[in-house]
């Protein structure tokens, strides 16, 4: 409903135990490395045909060297990349259950225990600018 | 385009056998529609995310076939198939975009999905704060759906006007105003959820018309696709290089470095579009909206490929010349194929077209309805909501229904006042806008901790501008036989699409404003970083509670 922010906190979110806190520097770290290796390989491994692809057929005359019958290595190179975008979609949406989820719901429930008893909506936005 | 030249036969595909079931079966969808629009309007439900986003409460799988449904326009369905007929690689290398194109919100979807926010105006102040950005996303969202509205409509407006069998252009300006004025109707009232009913509804009946067709057109060249594809090169304007690069003659010609940008452009604008930024927003958490863009990613793939030999077949069995003559764009090419697979005068023909209009109107009627309802969310709010008093959800909810009228009502109108023009244009224009003042911006908020206010604004204005020059200077609008004004010569910028100089620009802007102002969000971006990553405020709970 708020067009602004709440003020920048002056502290991390309340988390007095430090070593508590280091824990999860940690568990975001781990989570945004492991997401971050996930959409890498996902781009490179599609961009790389792309960019091939499409600077192949703009400046030499590969794409159309005959593969078999009509079929020119151009069209080949097309229905390839686009099988292999489905499977890599197939592959990076498995990777990231499989190994961010995980992660996220450690950083998650890590960083509160004590998430049950909840403080009241009225002073939620106040329990962000605790001091520290 | 050129009807003088024409026998009246291939103007009219349909026949006068078909055309009595086509106009029928147009009626009976209309009714059927509306009919149903009412059983919706009745229906209370008043609360605004309510409308916007169903609650959140579509499943991924549901959701993940509405999102495919949302690439499955008009546009794409006829001028994406109309281009692989005509030229050949060419087209085909631009349908693969549409699918790429997907790839893109793949990586982004969770982190549009756990930020919470689902217009661009929300995205938009994720890293700044005030009215500017906000202002900045709806105008934004305007310049990006209302050429896609007007093309649209025009494109929907020439094929409904082609099925009943009076392509004159009065009839056509008819069909449009009466396509725009149903949809107006679909987009007020309808919400996020009934959008959802119908292209749920959409995907399976177009896949299964377009492989149907596929299957036909084979039958005929004895299940060979060899020979298929032999009989499309023959039979287009250049049999020796159909299915090479070159022969979409305009493109060729500005280099390939202009081939290069369009297909970059194409593939980051796409992604980015309103509406499906409010679909990914409609997910119930980020791993779902992964999940439903994964479901998309196989539905689009199937999609693409279908639309693929859907051309291929439309130039074998029809042939460059006759599409060319229906439509220099070839975009009658899917009601071509459907009218010349089957024997004149057979059921199975009539039953064929009839079903191939249905999916016509269903696209048109589903993707319009969305991308006017996407524009109408931005502008109820990001723009009145937030206008500084406080607005009840009913008011809301009422701005919303007005903006859906008020947008279809000046697409509808400048769709029919350009009817005579070459429009092709305005989508390069909405795709470069798209990729230039939405992808950089989303990527320097999610990724970059210094991004701020007035990178952020820099940014999109800056692109904003660029591309509105840079559009009007370049070969899309004059200098080219299938430019706006074809015997102008004003086009001193040498790509077709904008993107080419304003994506590097948006960037460059955007580190640009950041890095000289002075402010210090290294603290807020942590918090901000936690919400991107995990969908829940650190220390708080979940910001979807706000209202």
């Amino acid at each position: 409903m708020h067009p602004h922010f709440p003020p920048t906190p002056p502290g991390h979110p309340a988390a007095p135990d430090i070593a508590h806190e280091t824990v999860q520097l940690q568990r975001i770290d781990r989570f945004r490395e492991a997401t971050q290796r996930a959409q890498r390989a996902f781009i490179l491994v599609n961009a790389i045909p792309f960019v091939a692809g499409v600077l192949l057929s703009s400046f030499t005359d590969v794409p159309a060297v005959h593969v078999y019958g009509q079929l020119n290595l151009g069209l080949v190179w097309g229905i390839l990349q686009c099988g292999l975008f489905l499977v890599t979609a197939w592959l990076y949406e498995n990777r990231s259950a499989r190994t961010c989820d995980p992660l996220e719901q450690s950083l998650v429930s890590g960083e509160f225990p004590a998430e049950g008893p909840r403080p009241g909506p009225v002073d939620a936005p106040g329990s962000m600018a605790v001091k520290p | 385009m050129t009807p003088e030249l024409l026998s009246a036969a291939a103007l009219d595909p349909v026949g006068a056998a078909a055309r009595q079931p086509v106009i029928v079966a147009f009626l009976i969808f209309i009714g059927v529609s509306l009919l149903w629009l009412f059983t919706l309007a009745t229906r209370e439900n008043d609360s605004p995310e309510g409308l916007y986003l169903a609650d959140r409460s579509l499943s991924p799988f549901f959701n993940g076939v509405a999102m495919a449904g949302e690439q499955i326009s008009v546009v794409t369905l006829l001028q994406v198939c109309g281009g692989v007929a005509l030229l050949g690689y060419d087209g085909f290398v631009f349908a693969l975009d549409n699918l790429l194109a997907f790839g893109v919100l793949l990586l982004l979807a969770q982190k549009i999905r756990n930020s919470g926010r689902y217009t661009l105006g929300d995205l938009f102040s994720l890293r700044a704060s005030g009215p500017g950005p906000r202002i900045a996303a709806a105008v934004v969202t305007l310049a990006i759906t209302i050429p896609i509205l007007m093309v649209q409509l025009t494109a929907a407006g020439v094929s409904a006007a082609l099925l009943i069998g009076l392509p004159t252009d009065g009839a056509e300006v008819v069909c449009t105003v009466l396509m725009g004025c149903m949809v107006a109707c679909f987009a007020a009232v309808a919400g996020l959820r009934g959008a959802s009913f119908m292209q749920v509804a959409k995907v399976p009946i177009t896949l299964l018309t377009l492989a149907v067709v596929t299957v036909l057109a084979l039958r005929n060249f004895e299940w060979d696709p060899g020979s298929l594809l032999s009989a499309a090169a023959d039979k287009s304007v250049a049999p020796d290089g159909y299915l090479e690069s070159g022969l979409w003659l305009v493109t060729a010609k500005l280099g390939a470095l202009n081939t290069f940008g369009n297909h970059l452009v194409a593939i980051l604008g796409l992604a980015v579009m309103p509406h499906l930024i409010l679909r990914v927003g409609a997910s119930r958490s980020g791993h779902t909206a992964r999940r439903s863009v994964r479901t998309a990613v196989s539905l689009a793939g199937a999609f693409v490929i279908l639309l693929i030999t859907t051309g291929f077949s439309a130039a074998a069995v029809v042939g460059a010349a006759d599409l060319g003559a229906v439509d220099v764009t070839g975009q009658s090419a899917p009601i071509q194929l459907a009218s010349e697979l089957l024997g004149y005068g057979s059921t199975g023909r009539v039953v064929l077209l009839t079903v191939m209009a249905c999916v016509i109107f269903l696209a048109v009627l589903t993707t319009v309805t969305s991308v006017a309802f996407a524009a109408a969310v931005s502008l109820a709010h990001d723009v009145f909501a937030r206008g500084g008093r406080r607005r009840s959800d009913s008011q809301e909810v009422g701005a919303l229904r007005l903006a859906a009228i008020v947008v279809c009502g000046v697409a509808v109108t400048l769709a029919a006042a350009i009817h005579h023009y070459q429009a092709q244009f305005l989508i390069a224009f909405s795709i470069a806008v798209g990729a230039s003042c939405i992808f950089p911006a989303l990527v320097y908020s999610f990724f970059w901790r210094r991004f701020n206010r007035r990178g952020l604004l820099w940014s999109v204005g800056g692109a904003l501008l660029l591309c509105a020059v840079l559009t009007v200077f370049s070969p899309t609008v004059s200098g080219t036989p299938m430019a706006l004004w074809p015997e102008r010569n004003f086009d001193w910028y040498p790509f077709q699409s904008p993107g080419l100089v304003s994506v590097p620009a948006a960037f460059f802007l955007g580190w640009l404003g950041s890095v000289t102002s002075s402010g210090d969000s290294e603290l807020d971006f942590r918090r901000i970083e936690y919400k991107l990553l995990t969908g829940t405020e650190a220390g708080r709970q979940t910001a979807d509670s706000r209202r």
